[in-house]
């Protein structure tokens, strides 16, 4: 049974490897051939080289770093923000009515629209960016937590009144577990999301990070450069994904198999 | 053991604006260490007064008095198995039947009190299954098991074996005679199925329109037999007082 599945695994991520791997071809060849500039697309043994020398100089890492670490910071500030309001509202939807409006039309606007005012208002330091990642991680994971507390199955709550609980066991023991999945689903969102967020952020208005390399390999006419910022964006989101899904089968065991769920945005 | 008297019950519903009287006047008692089945056609109230029983919903009138083995006023522990399992998705068997104790919960307690209800059960090779692994009748078994745990002195029962086959049904049914005979619990038990309330109860309350219309001492020797001539006697006095077949 354990072998057949490793075997279906392998299968998928073999299937999942053909466009990759045709694209990859397409472009070795096509660079061979001279069917394109090499300004505009350098070929992979360049783009490799590059890579070599990003690594080997610290350019790359040192900009990925300062990514990650500004990722980090924002996902968590949300995080801390998103989930205990949505357990609040959850669990006490008469407030609901004051902050539904607000929380609507904030979260139509797109954090990127917003850098303008914040470089105004706090210059061009690191709270900027770090304010664009919270904007755009807070909402994915608040509504995701406001569903799952909000959705809880009632008769799983009567369950903990039956047998005497509290509110406070109730919460504890029945409404958190049953949110859970919920939460990791806007998490898992809202990371992606601040990836995606922070990126934009620095193309525009930073100094370091793996967005502004990417705009500064432009401003020097390096493609291999900024080919090689893209595929490392690409490669770290789908890391990251990863293992933050890997970490989540773990933490909730009993929907392994349910990775089709997108959440709410 | 815990015994109840229930004194002009009465529960009200408003629904659409429109006031609707699901339990009407109740006045029945029962006694301690005593099986109780509640049987009635769909609709006519049984659910709502074991929910009033057991405190789940608010009375609209009359009162519910509690007395313990020596008659004196009680405030007796009630396990209440619903009718669907109602299991914690993200626990395990074990931890599912470790939901009814009393938190922060030791593990050496859970463990000394959940492994004999489990053994009791047969579901010691399930402990680490989770409820979306279990069969109907198993997550059934769980849930009643959930309810032993918290050693309750009244067990209340809302027809727990709707859902399930007819196999599973039977083999449960004799467990839960078992339970009884061993644990001398007080235990009331709703369902439709005027069989199994015969065949379970050694008191069997008629309900219809909200009101007990007809109680039914079993006199026959308990566990009682499907194929005793008492046992089709009962079973055509129960259906009469119901308006027949």
């Amino acid at each position: 049974m354990v072998a057949v599945e490793k075997m279906n695994n392998l299968n998928g991520l073999l299937k999942g490897l053909y466009i990759p791997v045709a694209v990859f071809l397409s472009w070795a060849i096509g660079s061979h051939f001279a069917l394109w500039s090499s300004y505009i697309i350098p070929p992979p043994a360049e783009v490799a080289a590059t890579f070599v020398q990003a690594v080997a100089d610290g350019t790359l890492i040192r900009n990925l770093l300062i990514s990650f670490y500004r990722v980090f910071a924002g996902f968590m500030t949300a995080l801390l923000l998103a989930v205990p309001l949505a357990v609040l509202l959850g669990m006490n939807k008469h407030w609901s009515p004051y902050v539904h409006t607000s929380l609507e039309w904030a979260r139509h606007i797109p954090p990127l629209a917003t850098i303008p005012i914040l470089i105004l208002w706090f210059g061009i330091g690191e709270l900027p960016k770090l304010l664009i990642v919270v904007m755009a991680t807070f909402f994915p994971i608040f509504f995701n937590s406001l569903h799952g507390v909000g959705s809880c199955d009632s008769k799983l709550v009567e369950v903990g009144k039956s047998f005497c609980m509290n509110r406070r066991q109730i919460f504890r023991y029945v409404v958190l577990p049953a949110a859970l999945p919920s939460v990791l689903v806007g998490m898992r969102l809202g990371l992606g999301y601040s990836w995606r967020a922070l990126v934009g952020a620095e193309l525009i208005a930073a100094s370091s990070g793996i967005g502004y390399m990417i705009l500064d390999a432009e401003q020097l006419s390096r493609p291999d450069l900024v080919i090689i910022g893209i595929l490392t964006i690409g490669v770290m989101g789908t890391l990251i994904d990863w293992m933050f899904f890997t970490l989540a089968k773990k933490v909730v065991p009993w929907r392994e198999g349910e990775e089709t769920d997108y959440g709410r945005g | 053991m815990a015994g109840v008297e229930l004194r002009n019950l009465s529960k009200q519903f408003v629904l659409g604006g429109r006031a609707l009287d699901a339990v009407r006047d109740v006045t029945v008692s029962i006694s301690h260490g005593s099986f109780t089945v509640i049987v009635g056609k769909s609709g006519c109230g049984k659910t709502t007064l074991l929910r009033l029983i057991g405190g789940l919903e608010e009375i609209t009138g009359g009162q519910i008095q509690w007395t313990d083995v020596e008659n004196q006023q009680a405030t007796p522990k009630i396990g209440f198995v619903f009718q669907e399992p109602r299991l914690m998705p993200w626990l395990t068997v074990f931890e599912n039947m470790a939901f009814s104790l009393a938190k922060p919960l030791k593990m050496t307690a859970a463990l000394s009190i959940v492994t004999p209800v489990l053994k009791q059960l047969g579901l010691e090779a399930f402990r680490d299954a989770y409820p979306a692994q279990l069969s109907g009748g198993m997550a059934q078994r769980v849930s009643l098991g959930r309810t032993l745990c918290y050693d309750p002195d009244l067990i209340l029962m809302d027809e727990p074996f709707g859902a399930l086959d007819y196999f599973t049904r039977k083999k449960l049914q004799r467990e839960i005679v078992d339970l009884f005979l061993t644990q001398k619990k007080t235990l009331i038990f709703v369902t439709h199925d005027v069989t199994e309330a015969i065949y379970l109860g050694q008191n069997i309350l008629v309900m219809d329109e909200g009101r007990v219309v007809k109680e039914f001492p079993v006199k026959m020797p308990y566990p009682h037999d499907f194929g005793a001539s008492g046992f089709i006697k009962v079973q055509e006095e129960i259906l009469d007082s119901l308006g027949g077949l």
